[in-house]
């Protein structure tokens, strides 16, 4: 294979990464030490130990500095002839080979930081796609691309799918330029900066809940924030509008947090999707699509097309009576630590959710009226067990505890509702080669999977069904998440059997 | 396959006459027995102790419990194995393999082959002393990820991996 003088030198030869990554890793500790700086010096004043304090930050950031640098100096990557070989750790040495063909893409990212002094992380994605992957933190962002396409072309070549000279001059001639070559054509779906803050306003924060209990954990009461309210208010000589206040306080006080919690929720919805989905863009590749997106963090993400297993449809009613939808696809390898399945659009109307799933060869098309219902009895029996369970319980708590809480009452035709929003939302449909799935309570969300990605099927039931002539399917995909398999259920047996055999033969 | 069908007559079994479904080994029934009984008895150990502890405590009625969970393990190692081993079967048919075991919950898996990434065939200490193996496949969903199928004679399970072997085709899932 003809191989160009700048790739030879890069082979065979150990490599470091950028001496500007202990910098970077130094950077990322300093705001931590900072803080616990302040800590100790707002608990022991700065008049007590005016020596010590002055000496902890240095001498800390000192120790990260070595230690960086000690990390640095240990780590080397080579590109040998078959595989890749990484070398880490001075304490324990430890050593790992992959080789070409195991690699399944090469992605970059750039966080803030490491941004700022042009380095990027290379992350290297092997099959499992558990987290188990090689990355490199960090090289120079030039370096990062250079890598990239080397990569690309060395695994192509290792699985025997490289044109002839895989390491010729033109950087990336083949099939390593096809993945993030997208051209001068316009992208296939893309989000400007209004949708991006419409998305955000959509993605009210619940976290903002669990902020607000802690802070209230923190507080000894409420009535100690209202009494510091009231001697503040005292002082401006405002008796008078304190008395009334305090006559409405209860409800003034849920009022006010009420719309504080909302406010914050909002806030932290529209921050998070802007640093996460800021310039969103999606490219088709010749062998997939490309995914950029971020405004601190940038991520560049391969998705080639065969990985692609299913694809996953949300939407709210809120979203849905703006016509907005969310597309995320269900693939081989996890997105970020915190996504199992890949967004493809955070937030898009049906036009462009039809126009990217056209490129991925899988159809909208199920009519969801149209879609097979699955059998009520199931919440038609828990229902009839739950609610007079239920409807005791609040009656006897009432005899013991008092009247009040006969007001309880008012759960029970929630609890009924959401039963049978849940069995009405819950159908499949099997058509054009594709199975659906909807499920869901509140957020709808719509899977389509291809017959031809269906890895096995699982028909199940129970004794207990077995007696109302039910039973349920598993649907085994490759990438979903392992805690809430695709499910349809219950529905009657021989339906089952024939949705299951119809699954399986393709 | 060349195993004969020997089908159950019990209408709680799977492998019944007319169906597809074979039934697996009988000499699982002994791994089901030995497994069993390990547990029992670890459990009347654990009991027979804590009974002896507690017995300057309690009066002499706390040997009941030793004794209930003897009663309970002979009624758990008499019958119940049998039963378990009743509720497998399996069909190696054309193009998929199709397990089914279980009854208070039953489970009934289709595998196609050609979505099979790799096959073992196992065999622990237990089984080898019972002369039964499982064949254990590999597929790429997260959910059946691993589904095995145990009491097959070490034969049969060859054979199995190996027809198996011949119907899968290099896929890129």
């Amino acid at each position: 294979m003809a191989v160009s003088d700048e790739t030879e030198k890069m082979m065979d030869v150990p490599h470091r990464l950028d001496s500007m990554t202990m910098v970077v890793r130094v950077a990322k500790v300093v705001p931590q030490l900072v803080l616990a700086f302040v800590a100790i010096v707002a608990s022991k004043g700065l008049t007590d130990l005016p020596l010590m304090g002055l000496l902890f930050l240095p001498a800390f950031i000192l120790l990260g500095g070595i230690g960086a640098a000690l990390h640095w100096w240990h780590f080397t990557y080579r590109l040998e002839a078959d595989e890749m070989r990484i070398q880490r750790g001075l304490l324990s040495r430890h050593g790992r080979s992959i080789p070409y063909h195991r690699i399944q893409d090469v992605n970059i990212e750039q966080a803030f930081l490491p941004r700022l002094f042009g380095l990027a992380e290379v992350r290297l994605e092997t099959g499992s796609g558990d987290g188990d992957d090689a990355t490199l933190k960090y090289v120079s962002f030039g370096e990062a691309e250079r890598l990239r396409t080397l990569l690309r072309g060395l695994r192509d070549h290792a699985k025997g799918q490289a044109t002839s000279s895989i390491l010729a001059d033109v950087p990336g001639a083949g099939g390593a330029k096809a993945e993030d070559d997208a051209g001068d054509s316009p992208p296939i779906f893309a989000m400007a900066l209004p949708r991006v803050l419409i998305a955000g306003l959509f993605n009210f924060s619940l976290v903002v809940f669990a902020v607000i209990g802690t802070v209230i954990s923190q507080l000894s009461s409420f009535g100690s924030l209202w009494s510091a309210a009231e001697s503040f208010l005292f002082r401006l000589d405002l008796e008078n509008a304190i008395w009334t206040l305090g006559l409405a306080s209860g409800t003034m006080l849920a009022v006010m947090a009420s719309v504080a919690v909302a406010i914050l929720g909002l806030v932290s919805g529209l921050v998070t999707t802007l640093l996460r989905e800021y310039g969103f863009r999606l490219d088709r590749t010749a062998t997939g699509f490309r995914r950029r997106r971020g405004l601190l963090t940038l991520s560049d993400m391969a998705m080639p097309k065969p990985r692609i297993q299913a694809a996953v449809i949300l939407t709210d009613p809120l979203r849905q009576y703006f016509g907005w939808y969310v597309l995320k696809f269900q693939s081989l390898a996890r997105d970020s630590k915190d996504e199992s399945d890949h967004m493809v659009a955070p937030l898009a109307d049906r036009d462009e959710i039809l126009r990217i799933l056209a490129e991925a060869d899988i159809g909208w098309s199920a009519d969801w009226a149209a879609m097979t219902c699955v059998s009520p009895a199931l919440h038609r029996l828990s229902m009839a067990i739950a609610l007079p369970l239920l409807a005791v319980a609040i009656f006897v708590s009432a005899a013991l505890a008092g009247p009040d809480f006969a007001f309880l009452l008012v759960a029970l035709p929630l609890v009924y509702a959401s039963s049978w929003l849940r069995w009405y939302r819950h159908r499949y449909a099997l058509q054009d080669g594709q199975i659906n799935v909807s499920q869901g309570l509140w957020k709808k969300r719509l899977t389509i999977l291809p017959l031809a990605k269906v890895q096995s099927a699982d028909l199940h039931d129970s004794f207990f069904l077995r007696r109302f002539g039910l039973a349920g399917l598993r649907i085994g995909v490759a990438g979903g998440a392992a805690r809430s398999p695709l499910s349809i259920g219950p529905v009657p047996i021989d339906e089952a059997r024939n949705l299951q055999e119809a699954l399986v033969r393709h | 396959m060349d195993i004969s069908p020997a089908r159950h007559t019990d209408p709680k079994s799977e492998a019944q006459p007319g169906s597809e479904l074979q039934p697996i080994e009988r000499g699982y029934i002994g791994v089901l027995r030995i497994n069993t009984a390990l547990v029992a008895g670890g459990a009347l150990l654990m009991a027979i102790i804590a009974a002896i502890a507690l017995e300057p405590a309690v009066d002499a009625r706390i040997y009941g419990v030793p004794a209930l969970v003897f009663a309970l393990s002979v009624l758990a190692l008499t019958s119940l194995p049998e039963r378990r081993w009743q509720r497998w079967g399996y069909a190696m048919r054309d193009t998929q393999l199709r397990i089914v075991r279980g009854w208070l919950f039953r489970t009934d898996t289709i595998v196609p082959y050609n979505r099979m990434q790799h096959i073992d065939i196992a065999q622990g200490p237990i089984e080898r002393l019972c002369g039964v193996s499982s064949l254990v496949v590999h597929t790429a969903g997260t959910h059946n990820s691993t589904v095995s199928l145990p009491g097959l004679s070490p034969a049969d399970a060859a054979a199995m991996r190996d027809t198996i072997r011949a119907h899968i085709r290099h896929e890129r899932v």
